[in-house]
């Protein structure tokens, strides 16, 4: 069922690449969404103040740090649970 | 006297009160009329009086008793549970620090094994009862990974951690997991299973399927390209995800390191817990019967003779005949496996020569379990008519098991080890005073494991390692706290 030729292979390059393209503009939304509700509120000036750009520095690294772990423990799951399936049968 | 409104307090009270003696005359049941008590006149000062409120009376002798009674009892339930929460907030605020380090995006922390038993003619529910309230929370402020091992029947994890060790024997000589002719057995009555329940077998695992592409809709295959690549082999399923997108940019990826591989000494890494004497005795004894008996199960069982005919029946392992869902019917589990050596002849027996036992490490780089430090917890769970009053009490004060099994895991937070002892056989031997002595004649008539003669050899004392208590007093604590906090 689940075995590509060569031709296959090339599609399926590509819809991975968009998908992974989609996530990644759809974390980058989310993370612009959050950093700028939890660090930036006051608007009486239209320049971001030292503080501000520390808030955002701290919320994109350790949003992306974030990601990166929740990613990592999925990928290990879903290896376990794959080991599972490939040992019980 | 008549006083229907008993239950309200005692303002609203002379209302009613005033009321009642001014229309209803005064009850008196004897012929003879005695004269009636006069009503105490109560409390009362000019200024209540302006309020409304004539008198402050207490309620009579009988409520009196009612009430004093049920604030007592209660009261001292609320109290020890208020001290509980406070004992337990402060022991969080004290292991903050602890779990608060930061860590890197691919590193994971320190992971503990609890092996938690349940007390005698009790269930296991109880343990755990307190092993939620009182040593998850510590562990979880702390950042402490682990993982938990139980057993319902005396034995069951002796023969696992005695079987683990073996398993790193076998594989350190390369040597496969049964003897062949174990392996040709086993591999008949496989087959002969397997066509029984082949259809169901394949239904159950269509549900556990994880996420995968194999449902993706194939175009015609061509003739020429019948070069086939399977999808497992090309993708996974991070690769969807716009953070690999990142990482792949920023040359991120990176391995998983554990905490405990990195450490030089096999002491520092990890940690045993041991919920219950009976977890402790049966894991000391299985890490005997591991590292000093044999690698594969002898041929003859070798137990005491006069209880041989017990064990006997316990020998013969269930037939496949018994064709009925194993796995559902609890009931027919297999038999706890017999141990592979007794304490006597753990004088003859080599200790394990395979293995390194001062910095041994596993598959995973993690030194092995049993190099790991033990903490003792114990069982607080009694039973009997003459041990009511000691239940009462206990009841009462919950917060003494509380501060009792911080000071344990406060020396294994802080990894305070010091290396296995004769005398450390004893630790948690006063829960052996709650085991009902009926349960305790039953099990020595049988033969169980738990009441056995509790005994080590000792080269594997050398080997293990115990965490030993820290009692830190009030001020002290204080300290830590302010310090924390500053």
């Amino acid at each position: 069922m689940d075995q590509l030729n060569y031709k296959e292979q090339q599609e399926f390059q590509k819809i991975v690449e968009q998908k992974q393209m989609n996530d990644f503009m759809r974390l980058y939304t989310n993370l612009v969404d959050r950093c700028f509700n939890d660090c930036v509120n006051d608007f009486t000036s239209d320049k971001l103040t030292s503080r501000e750009e520390t808030c955002l520095n701290r919320c994109a690294e350790k949003f992306l740090k974030h990601s990166e772990r929740v990613g990592s423990q999925f990928q290990e799951q879903n290896q376990k649970l794959m080991d599972q399936m490939r040992g019980s049968k | 006297m008549s006083e229907p409104t008993g239950g309200k307090p005692p303002a609203a009270e002379p209302t009613s009160a005033a009321t009642s003696a001014s229309t209803e005359p005064l009850k008196t049941t004897t012929a003879t009329a005695t004269p009636p008590k006069p009503k105490p006149k109560g409390f009362s000062n000019p200024a209540l009086q302006m309020m409304g409120i004539n008198s402050i009376r207490l309620p009579s002798r009988n409520w009196m008793i009612f009430w004093i009674s049920l604030a007592t009892l209660s009261g001292g339930i609320v109290y020890d549970k208020w001290q509980q929460k406070q004992l337990r907030k402060k022991y969080i605020e004290l292991a903050k620090p602890v779990g608060d380090q930061p860590f890197e995006v691919n590193q994971l922390p320190r992971k503990l094994r609890i092996y938690v038993v349940p007390p005698p003619n009790d269930y296991l529910n109880e343990s755990f009862k307190y092993l939620r309230r009182f040593v998850k929370p510590i562990l979880n402020s702390a950042g402490l990974d682990f993982d938990i091992f139980t057993e319902t029947r005396q034995g069951d994890i002796r023969s696992t951690v005695a079987e683990e060790i073996r398993r790193l024997r076998r594989a350190k000589l390369g040597l496969p997991d049964k003897r062949p002719e174990d392996l040709a057995k086993e591999q008949a009555e496989a087959e002969a299973n397997k066509a029984k329940d082949g259809a169901e077998g394949e239904e159950k695992k269509k549900w556990l399927a994880p996420v995968s592409f194999s449902e993706v809709k194939k175009p015609e295959i061509d003739e020429k390209e019948e070069e086939t690549k399977s999808l497992k082999d090309l993708y996974n399923p991070n690769d969807v995800l716009g953070i690999t997108h990142f990482m792949k940019e920023h040359d991120h990826q990176k391995p998983f390191v554990k905490e405990d591989q990195v450490v030089s000494k096999a002491q520092d890494a990890g940690g045993v817990i041991c919920l219950g004497r009976g977890a402790f005795k049966e894991y000391v004894n299985g890490i005997h019967e591991g590292l000093l008996g044999p690698l594969y199960k002898p041929e003859k069982p070798p137990v005491e003779p006069k209880l041989e005919e017990l064990d006997a029946e316990k020998d013969k392992e269930p037939e496949p005949n018994a064709n009925d869902e194993d796995d559902d019917d609890e009931k027919k589990m297999d038999p706890v496996p017999d141990p592979y050596i007794t304490p006597k002849e753990y004088r003859n027996a080599d200790l394990a020569p395979e293995l390194d036992l001062v910095n041994g490490r596993d598959s995973n780089g993690i030194p092995y379990f049993f190099l790991q430090p033990i903490a003792v917890l114990r069982n607080y769970n009694t039973a009997g008519f003459t041990k009511q009053p000691e239940r009462i009490w206990r009841f009462y004060h919950k917060r003494d098991q509380l501060i009792d099994y911080n000071e344990t895991l406060w020396g294994l937070i802080n990894k305070n080890y010091r290396g296995f002892e004769e005398d450390d056989l004893q630790l948690a031997a006063e829960e052996e005073h709650d085991w009902p002595n009926k349960w305790v004649q039953t099990s020595l008539d049988k033969g169980s494991e738990w009441v056995r003669d509790f005994s080590g050899d000792k080269r594997v004392f050398g080997v293990l390692s115990v965490y030993q208590k820290i009692e830190r007093d009030e001020d002290q604590s204080k300290e830590v706290i302010n310090e924390v906090k500053n």
